[in-house]
């Protein structure tokens, strides 16, 4: 549904702004998921934490070819590709490991602010990331 | 290169221009949209021609951007006279009311060749301190044709007064001294940069009004390049001050216009005029104050470092391309690596030609040969552009924390206590309004 949406109405001003946001929304949606016990609180905050999730994907891998000038667009998409397909897999197994050290419930709030700490400490290691307006250059 | 047509509106903006640079600016207009411009309709916006009522006469009124260096080094002149005039002259004193050590007082006083009988206009000064100097700063008086004198003038503006050097840091000790000041907004933007050297030239190329130079300046202009550096044998521009996305291949298609008018010099006159150009991109921080533009004066004095080690190893007129700019220009132009010499021990190479030039031909790909350094050449490429590893990076933790999603089971039967059904709404929640 996200994706219908932004195809219908793309991302068009203040990319590195919203960008640091949708990150925000995940963590909070993240921390409610963790600490909910109805199951449609439990949907619902799935459902934003999808939604916001889509959209900062969009917008990371719509910079990445952008920002990328043709002759290297295949090497840079290829660490891409190496930096994200490897990240599910460990995102899963940090999952598992802090679940089986601290609980099930610890282990997603602890994903969820790190979540939240990730998009502030970039905010201001990369301040050049939120000041981008436009997708394109 | 296949044909192109003028709309009617493009015909009539011909005819409605003035031409104050005859038919020579008539050719660099048409040389440029023919060059940059892929489309085969060529309109009037193509041909970016003023308005009659306000014509791009650069020989009756100067440009109105002020080059930053000039507005910057005006001000502190300014600051200056007015600090030794009210000590007297006294350079403690001053250095005191100025809060600067005294050396470094003496310093701005022989930089801005202060007098104690200096009145008002800054001194004249062929000789500048915004970049890495020529090999011909020391020539002595060069006398110019009037008319481009005049041209060469109005484009560098900064050769009329002293120039400050400007770096992203000295922002702000410039503005506590002058607290009128503004501020200038720095960005961070890839320029491209061209040297373009010609080399013995005859003995009568200075006194026959630079025509050379002229040219140099001229081509320059006509692809949206700035002149940073003027001497009475080269020039260095920049293109992409401006946010334009194709600063390099303008400056690619620039070279390769003063190479095609120096080899038709040659032909036309025998004139033995020959030009070695340069071309390096760099990332560098533009500064903006009171609609004047500047480059980090630091990034720019090591980019002619680039620029002059190309220009001194390149052969008589060749275009020689570094090897940052070269990722830039590969889609374009056919550039032939070079072996790898010279103190910055980068690979360089040739450009030979406009790839679009030629009528069917595919993309030429660079001729680079498959070695470890190329193969990780994307790794080193992401380490150096702070936006690409500051998404890829943000993306790797972003996802790394975000793996709930495997824990989806877990909380399904034992803390929602839905059972498998559960499991499957929670799970197609998410991807219903986004990946899984």
């Amino acid at each position: 549904m996200t994706s219908v949406l932004l195809a219908r109405h793309p991302i068009e001003r203040g990319v590195g702004s919203i960008l640091f946001r949708t990150i925000f929304v995940s963590g909070v949606a993240t921390i409610v998921f963790a600490l909910s016990r109805h199951l449609f609180l439990s949907l619902a905050a799935l459902a934003v934490l999808g939604a916001a999730d889509v959209t900062s994907v969009v917008i990371r891998s719509t910079l990445v070819q952008m920002r990328t000038p043709d002759p290297m667009r295949g090497r840079v998409s290829a660490v891409h590709s190496l930096f994200t397909g490897t990240s599910n897999q460990l995102g899963e197994f940090e999952s598992g490991l802090t679940a089986a050290l601290f609980g099930a419930v610890p282990s997603v709030l602890i994903g969820g602010i790190g979540t939240i700490a990730v998009a502030v400490l970039w905010r201001s290691l990369f301040p050049e990331l939120r000041r981008i307006n436009f997708l394109e250059r | 290169m296949p044909p192109k047509s003028l709309t009617p509106d493009a015909q009539d903006a011909l005819l409605r221009y003035s031409w104050p640079g005859n038919v020579r600016e008539l050719s660099n207009v048409m040389e440029r949209v023919a060059l940059i411009d892929d489309d085969p309709i060529v309109d009037a916006a193509s041909l970016g021609l003023a308005e009659p009522s306000t014509p791009t006469h650069q020989l009756t009124h100067p440009p109105a951007p002020v080059p930053l260096g000039d507005a910057i080094g005006a001000v502190v002149r300014e600051r200056l006279l007015e600090a030794l005039r009210s000590t007297r002259w006294n350079i403690s004193r001053a250095a005191t009311l100025l809060g600067m050590p005294r050396n470094t007082l003496r310093y701005q006083i022989e930089k801005h060749r202060l007098r104690p009988d200096d009145t008002t206009a800054p001194a004249q000064a062929a000789d500048t301190d915004m970049g890495t100097p020529t090999p011909a700063a020391d020539a002595g008086p060069v006398s110019l044709g009037e008319r481009s004198a005049f041209l060469i003038g109005a484009a560098v503006g900064a050769f009329s007064a002293p120039a400050a050097s400007l770096t992203s840091e000295d922002a702000e000790p410039i503005d506590r001294d002058a607290p009128a000041v503004v501020l200038p907004r720095w960005e961070r933007r890839h320029v491209a940069l061209l040297r373009a050297a010609l080399v013995q030239p005859s003995e009568n190329f200075v006194a026959d009004g630079g025509q050379g130079l002229q040219m140099l300046v001229e081509k320059v202009q006509s692809f949206g390049g700035r002149l940073e550096e003027l001497s009475p044998t080269g020039v260095v521009a920049a293109f992409g001050l401006e946010p334009i996305e194709d600063a390099p291949t303008r400056a690619g298609l620039a070279a390769m216009a003063i190479q095609k008018a120096t080899q038709h010099a040659q032909r036309l006159d025998g004139e033995r005029i020959t030009v070695t150009i340069g071309v390096h991109t760099t990332q560098t921080m533009i500064g903006r104050i009171a609609g004047a533009v500047a480059i980090d004066e630091s990034v720019k004095r090591q980019a002619c470092g680039v620029l002059d080690e190309l220009v001194d190893r390149a052969p008589l007129d060749t275009i020689l391309v570094s090897h940052a700019a070269a990722p830039f220009l590969e889609r374009r132009f056919d550039l032939v690596p070079l072996a790898v010499a010279g103190e910055s021990n980068q690979r360089t190479y040739r450009l030979t030609v406009l790839t679009t030039l030629i009528r069917g031909a595919a993309v030429a790909r660079l001729r680079e040969p498959v070695t470890l350094e190329s193969v990780f050449f994307g790794i080193g490429f992401i380490r150096n552009t702070r936006v690409l590893l500051g998404i890829m990076s943000l993306d790797l933790f972003a996802v790394l924390l975000g793996g709930a999603t495997a824990l989806l089971p877990i909380f399904a039967r034992d803390i929602l206590g839905t059972g498998p059904w559960g499991l499957g709404v929670l799970r197609s929640a998410r991807r219903r309004s986004g990946r899984s």
